[in-house]
């Protein structure tokens, strides 16, 4: 049987999806003093894929992040993007092998205006000589005029960052990732003190990053993680204690004992 | 109407056209008074890039500044002493520190005095004035920024630095001159043009050296690497997870701050024919920061014209009879008004007020 190129491209992809777990997290630790935040954690992410991390309250969600973006030194165990051990690398060298990150208190360049956000954001050369060749043009570059679409932040592009609504600096933020384009983005509670619609608008614009790049995002907002999960990691004392489908997480015994007399994690 | 980018290119106009028109209506005492002046607002310049732009409060700009001064003081002093009997010139403060009976030569008379013999040529001399800060600020910056120093302690260890080699200074006597420092030098030698600091060709030759210094980083700032620089200086952390590298930012600018700081102090010797341990005190380092603060650390034109009308008005002002005692404290006054009413400076005082008086117009009509 001859395969069109539309089905050889789906069986390519269907082989992708099966073969390469690109992003993964080998027993992982980190110890505060004794106070092991992240204990054994084991992950795997399929490029692609949007994945939700769950967990109460010091499960470690946070510091797993912050591990694997370098901010935190790990004392055990292994990240590995695309095979390459990235652990314990200095931030700048993690951001440039491909991982972006979203901080859960909004992490903008507050003095600078929006334009200058999304400009800096632009970070395909990071060297100090290629940006000093490098002027400021009055047009924006086509990935920042995407990015400032899907945020809808036209509007106030020539102010400072520092006077946006919560809401619009998460956006800027994610809008700022997209335009960095990492190979995997890290979202710490994006919709954190935003309201209903702006959670809304925030699941769309996560929505349409599903596919172009692999999502890990740490939520706690059961009908955002419902709008946008395929699949669920659910996090306790420093480990991974269950993965599935929202359903499978939400029938899981071994998450219902960890949550127990809380009523399941829809009231996590 | 006028958009702030217009005012700025028109404040740059003016102000360069201010200092090359000036000797038409002064005095040579006056104009060689005022070339020192522009040195000084170069200092500002360095610091602006340095503190307002790269967010490093640096109080060792004094030290960059005395080294660019000593390393043109050392050809300058060659080129104004005369022979002892050997083959090469000797300064007169090592003729008096010598022993008895030490060999004529610039290379063997004192312990050290080896240092001084390529400094025969006066190119090398200017050259080291640059490139010594420029390593010096390098290696600090890059040790700093590798510990990941910041702030406060920035300033606290370059400061020690400064006043460490201060202490060099002084207690090498034999090589730098101790607390004398370096006096009665020949003239620098620009391709035939003899730089008497009391000729208006001096002046001018600090002009055209305060606008390339002025027009050059002013356009640095304006690529994309100053602005990743601000970006840097208002959340590090951020530029750092975009994957810029934040030490290698504040190694390249603090260096090119240091760099300017040295040619300051190259050009002010010239101009002012001494070089001294001063330049290495505290308050020098200070009062360069203080310059920057009332004119706007975060305008480079704006920190150059702090620079230039402190300098005017203090010395205007303690020439004044009555105010002999007080003019000091006059400076301190404004110096404190601006730091309370005026966070950007003066510079900062004129963006706000274009912006009010083409808003008023923009209603009125």
């Amino acid at each position: 049987m001859m395969l069109s190129g539309h089905d050889l491209k789906l069986v390519e992809r269907v082989n992708m999806i099966q073969s390469s777990a690109n992003f993964v997290v080998e027993n992982l630790e980190v110890s505060f003093n004794g106070f092991k935040a992240v204990d054994g954690m084991n992950l795997k992410i399929y490029d692609g894929e949007l994945r939700v991390l769950l967990g109460a309250n010091g499960a470690g969600k946070t510091t797993l992040m912050d591990l694997i973006s370098g901010r935190t030194k790990s004392t055990g165990g292994k990240v590995l993007l695309n095979g390459k051990n990235i652990t314990n690398w200095e931030e700048h060298l993690i951001a440039r092998e491909g991982i972006g990150r979203k901080f859960q208190i909004p992490n903008v360049f507050r003095e600078l205006t929006v334009r200058q956000n999304f400009l800096i954001a632009d970070c395909r050369q990071t060297g100090v000589f290629s940006n000093v060749l490098k002027g400021i043009g009055r047009t924006l570059p086509e990935n920042v005029q995407y990015a400032v679409e899907l945020t809808e932040l036209g509007d106030v592009l020539d102010r400072e960052a520092a006077i946006l609504s919560h809401g619009q600096t998460q956006w800027l933020e994610i809008g700022m990732l997209l335009v960095q384009n990492p190979q995997l983005i890290l979202l710490d509670e994006p919709t954190a003190g935003m309201t209903a619609q702006e959670t809304q608008k925030t699941a769309e614009i996560i929505t349409r990053l599903k596919g172009q790049h692999t999502i890990l995002v740490v939520e706690h907002d059961m009908g955002f993680v419902r709008a946008i999960c395929e699949r669920i990691t659910v996090m306790h004392q420093g480990r991974n204690l269950a993965e599935g489908t929202v359903k499978e997480i939400e029938n899981s015994e071994a998450v219902k004992a960890a949550y127990l007399g809380s009523g399941g994690i829809g009231h996590a | 109407m006028f958009s702030d980018k217009k005012l700025e290119a028109l404040s740059y106009i003016a102000f360069i056209a201010f200092i090359f028109i000036l000797p038409l209506f002064m005095d040579e005492f006056w104009l060689s008074r005022f070339a020192k002046y522009l040195v000084f607002g170069m200092c500002g310049v360095a610091i602006s890039l340095s503190w307002g732009y790269a967010g490093i409060l640096n109080l060792g700009q004094g030290m960059f500044f005395g080294i660019g001064a000593y390393s043109i003081a050392f050809s300058l002093k060659l080129a104004g002493s005369d022979k002892a009997g050997g083959s090469t010139p000797i300064p007169d403060f090592m003729l008096l520190n010598a022993e008895p009976n030490a060999p004529p030569e610039l290379g063997q008379i004192v312990t050290g005095s080896w240092i001084w013999v390529p400094f025969q040529s006066q190119w090398f001399g200017f050259a080291m004035g640059l490139l010594v800060p420029g390593v010096f600020a390098g290696l600090v910056a890059y040790i700093l920024g590798r510990s990941r120093v910041s702030g406060v302690y920035v300033a606290i260890i370059t400061l020690s630095l400064t006043l460490l080699g201060r202490l060099l200074l002084v207690d090498q006597q034999q090589v730098t001159g101790g607390f004398n420092g370096i006096t009665n030098m020949g003239y620098f030698d620009l391709f035939g043009l003899e730089l008497d600091p009391y000729f208006k060709n001096t002046y001018y030759v600090i002009a055209i050296c305060l606008t390339v210094v002025l027009l050059g980083l002013r356009w640095l700032v304006s690529t994309k690497a100053g602005l990743i620089l601000q970006g840097i200086r208002d959340n590090q952390n951020r530029a750092r997870y975009l994957g810029y590298s934040v030490s290698a930012y504040q190694v390249f600018f603090f260096v090119i701050s240091a760099i300017v700081a040295g040619l300051a102090g190259v050009l002010y010797v010239i101009v002012s024919e001494f070089a001294s341990p001063t330049f290495l005190d505290i308050t020098f380092s200070v009062t360069m920061v203080v310059w920057a603060a009332v004119g706007g650390r975060t305008s480079l034109l704006g920190a150059c014209i702090g620079a230039i009308l402190l300098n005017y008005v203090g010395a205007t002002l303690s020439e004044t009879e009555s105010l002999l005692y007080a003019w000091q404290l006059l400076i301190g006054v404004i110096f404190l008004a601006i730091v309370l009413w005026l966070p950007n400076g003066l510079a900062g005082l004129a963006t706000d007020l274009v912006r009010k008086l083409s808003g008023r117009k923009g209603t009125a009509t």
